[in-house]
């Protein structure tokens, strides 16, 4: 008679103490991974994310304005640039205008000693481009920006589709060159502009 | 090599008997030797030779192990070779086009071969198994088939023209010093560097001044020589250096141009001459008798611009108003001519090569704009940003473009040589672009009755070469439903190249009383 519910009770204990434990160390998905928790005295510095500034557009306008975005953090300038330019093509979280055509993806990234940082994306940043001019300048100072800003390191930026440079994206701006910051379309409020022709 | 060994146990008879036949095949022309892949390494730049197989390009991986440091280690009967880098281990067996990636079996696009000792892999090898495997950061360049390994840097040397009246310029820029020499040879000025750890960035070039007819790349006892061929109007020249960054520069003077400075007849060496901080000034163009003024309705052909939401195409808009343009421009008895006559696609360095070949006073690019979502409105007017043309920018750039063998031409691929012609001429008449751009904006904003967008500034591609004041004009929004309306609209579209007439009317009016001013000096 009491058996079958004791063996209940311990079914019951087994099923959702294994599953409070699993919740518990679920790998991963918490934000601090166990190293952490283990080595912080000052949990502040130990987060594995910096705030970077992503350069998204606004509606009707050539104007740039940074979106704060927490990014994980990596070691590598290498790492941290394409872990940027990822969030950047995936586009703004408040509300702005991507500035990445749709489809497009990230096929490589290189920094030379000089500081021009390659950055290589797929054809879809042409293709699935509409044109004109603002639009173009949206584009590509919204990619220069980021990387500039947020890395002192990256001089300028050359733009690589399918691993080739290109003369311009849709007729405009000159890509046969490294593109330099441009913070003159970005929204200064925002942004505090960085003085002209600094190195 | 025994061929027992090579096949192994674990094939089936019809592949030993195919791979068997492939080897014997092979074995002649393996080694043909038309193929490189080129790799850039700090300021170096070397070649590997590729080797054919079926007409398929493939590497010898020793060859990649002197770049990006792995090691190599026969394994298992020596039909197997392991290949490791820091704590990644990779493996490869001959004929098998899978290989083992830390565990992972990575398929690539053609089997590897062990032939007469070396593992030779196709070149997808790099792209998808060196790449996450090697501590060392590289890009691959697939189309030019080059391996730039980070922190590269090469020493191109890039050549500029520039025609004025009494004489044309020929510079040769390069990232550190070259040192040049310059012979005579009949109608040819030969310009020998000194050393030949540098690529010429450069291709062939036909030039229309009657000075300097063309300039070739010869190759002389390996080393590559420029070759000036100099036209019937060539009396003497010069030559002189300048610093940051490093150039050599040839003036060619026309015959009877009574030109001032010295004019050494024939051959001088260059030896490193004082360094001009000034290079010495332009002679003023002579007055404007003549007036050509180049049009270019922006697009064309395939490549047909930003479109509207009722499918107007920017290139029709900026055709459209190009031609009426022109139009009015010729009922006043100045020559006008248009980059393109009809709906085709031309090159923007062929736009801009119309306009100085045709000695232009002015060139105005005609666009109709396009923001990336959202209705904007209003006319804007650009000219090149100097941002981008500062020398030491512009010379870096120049060379890094060039350090991974990047073409925009894909039959040019594996030839390094590229010439940035008229690169960044457009620099000397920044001053009077803005002014021209000024004027235009002006006028539009008068004749449309919009708000002042104001004049901007861009590194637009097709200004850049332009040796002439140079602006591009966006007439509008084509992707604003109303302003995609206005400009379909030919009444529209002669308001606006009216206004542009004016704004060139009053802009000539301006330059000649300002050269009046400045001609004293």
């Amino acid at each position: 008679m009491n058996r079958p519910f004791i063996i209940g009770i311990l079914l019951f204990l087994l099923v959702f103490g294994g599953l409070f434990y699993f919740i518990k160390h679920r790998p991963v998905e918490t934000e601090h991974s166990p190293v952490e928790t283990i080595l912080k005295p000052e949990p502040q510095e130990i987060r594995r994310v910096i705030q970077v500034k992503l350069f998204f557009g606004t509606p009707g306008s050539a104007v740039l304005v940074p979106e704060k975005r927490e990014v994980p953090f990596h070691d590598t300038l290498h790492s941290q640039a394409r872990e940027v330019l990822i969030a950047l093509i995936a586009g703004p979280k408040e509300k702005l205008v991507p500035t990445i055509p749709a489809g497009t993806k990230l096929l490589d990234f290189l920094t030379s000693k000089g500081g021009t940082a390659y950055v290589d994306f797929s054809g879809e940043i042409v293709s699935n481009h509409g044109g004109g001019t603002t639009g173009e300048m949206t584009t590509i100072y919204s990619i220069v920006n980021t990387l500039t800003v947020n890395f002192p390191q990256i001089h300028d930026v050359q733009i690589l589709v399918d691993d080739r440079a290109v003369e311009t994206l849709k007729g405009h701006m000159d890509l046969s060159r490294p593109v330099r910051q441009d913070l003159s379309q970005a929204r200064k409020e925002n942004e505090p502009q960085k003085p002209e022709g600094s190195l | 090599m025994s061929l027992r060994k090579t096949f192994g146990r674990g094939f089936d008879s019809r592949r030993l008997h195919h791979s068997f036949l492939l080897l014997i095949l092979l074995a002649p022309i393996a080694f043909a030797q038309d193929q490189t892949v080129t790799i850039f390494e700090g300021s170096k730049k070397s070649q590997i030779q590729l080797q054919d197989i079926e007409g398929v390009p493939f590497i010898k991986i020793s060859d990649l192990q002197a770049h990006l440091e792995f090691q190599l280690h026969t394994v298992v009967g020596n039909q197997n070779l392991s290949l490791t880098s820091g704590n990644h281990t990779v493996i490869l067996s001959a004929n098998r086009s899978l290989v083992s990636v830390d565990q992972k079996l990575v398929s690539l696009s053609r089997p590897v071969y062990l032939i007469q000792g070396s593992w030779l892999v196709p070149l997808d090898f790099i792209p998808r198994v060196l790449k996450t495997v090697v501590q060392k950061r590289f890009l691959w360049l697939e189309n030019s088939k080059s391996l730039m390994l980070g922190d590269a840097q090469s020493n191109q040397v890039v050549l500029k023209y520039s025609s004025e009246p009494a004489f044309s310029r020929l510079v040769f820029q390069s990232l550190s010093p070259v040192v040049f020499t310059v012979q005579a040879e009949g109608a040819w000025l030969i310009v020998v560097p000194a050393s030949d750890e540098f690529s010429p960035n450069f291709q062939n070039a036909a030039f229309e001044d009657g000075i300097v007819s063309g300039v070739i790349i010869e190759k002389r006892e390996s080393r590559k020589v420029f070759k000036i061929q100099t036209g019937a109007e060539f009396e003497s020249y010069r030559t002189f250096e300048l610093k940051e960054p490093p150039r050599f520069v040839i003036d060619l003077y026309r015959r009877g141009s009574g030109s001032a400075g010295p004019k050494p007849a024939v051959e001088i060496p260059v030896a490193p001459v004082e360094t001009q901080s000034v290079p010495p000034t332009l002679l003023p163009s002579t007055t404007l008798q003549k007036k050509v003024i180049v049009i270019d309705p922006g697009h064309g052909g395939t490549e047909t611009g930003a479109a509207g939401p009722e499918g107007t195409l920017e290139k029709d808009v900026t055709m459209g108003i190009a031609r009426k343009l022109k139009a009015i421009i010729e009922s006043t008895g100045t020559r006008a001519i248009l980059t393109r006559d009809g709906d085709q696609m031309i090159s923007l360095d062929d736009r801009t090569a119309k306009a100085n070949n045709n000695k232009a006073n002015l060139f105005i690019s005609i666009h109709a704009n396009a923001t990336v979502r959202g209705k904007a409105r209003g006319a804007e007017t650009y000219f090149l940003s100097a941002k981008a043309t500062d020398d030491e920018a512009r010379n870096i750039a120049a060379v890094e473009n060039n350090a991974i063998g990047l073409s925009q031409d894909a039959t040019a691929v594996g030839d390094e040589l590229k010439l940035i012609l008229w690169d960044m001429a457009q620099t000397e008449y920044l001053e009077e672009s803005s002014r021209l751009a000024e004027t235009i904006q002006q006028e539009l904003n008068t004749a449309l009755g919009i708000s002042n967008r104001g004049i901007k500034q861009a590194p637009f591609k097709v200004l850049t070469g332009a040796t002439m004041p140079a602006v591009l004009v966006e007439v509008g929004f084509i992707n604003n439903p109303e302003e995609e309306k206005l400009m379909n609209d030919a009444d529209y579209q002669i308001k606006i190249a009216t206004a542009i007439y004016r704004s060139i009317q009053r802009f000539q009016n301006l330059e000649s009383v300002t050269q009046s001013k400045t001609s004293g000096q």
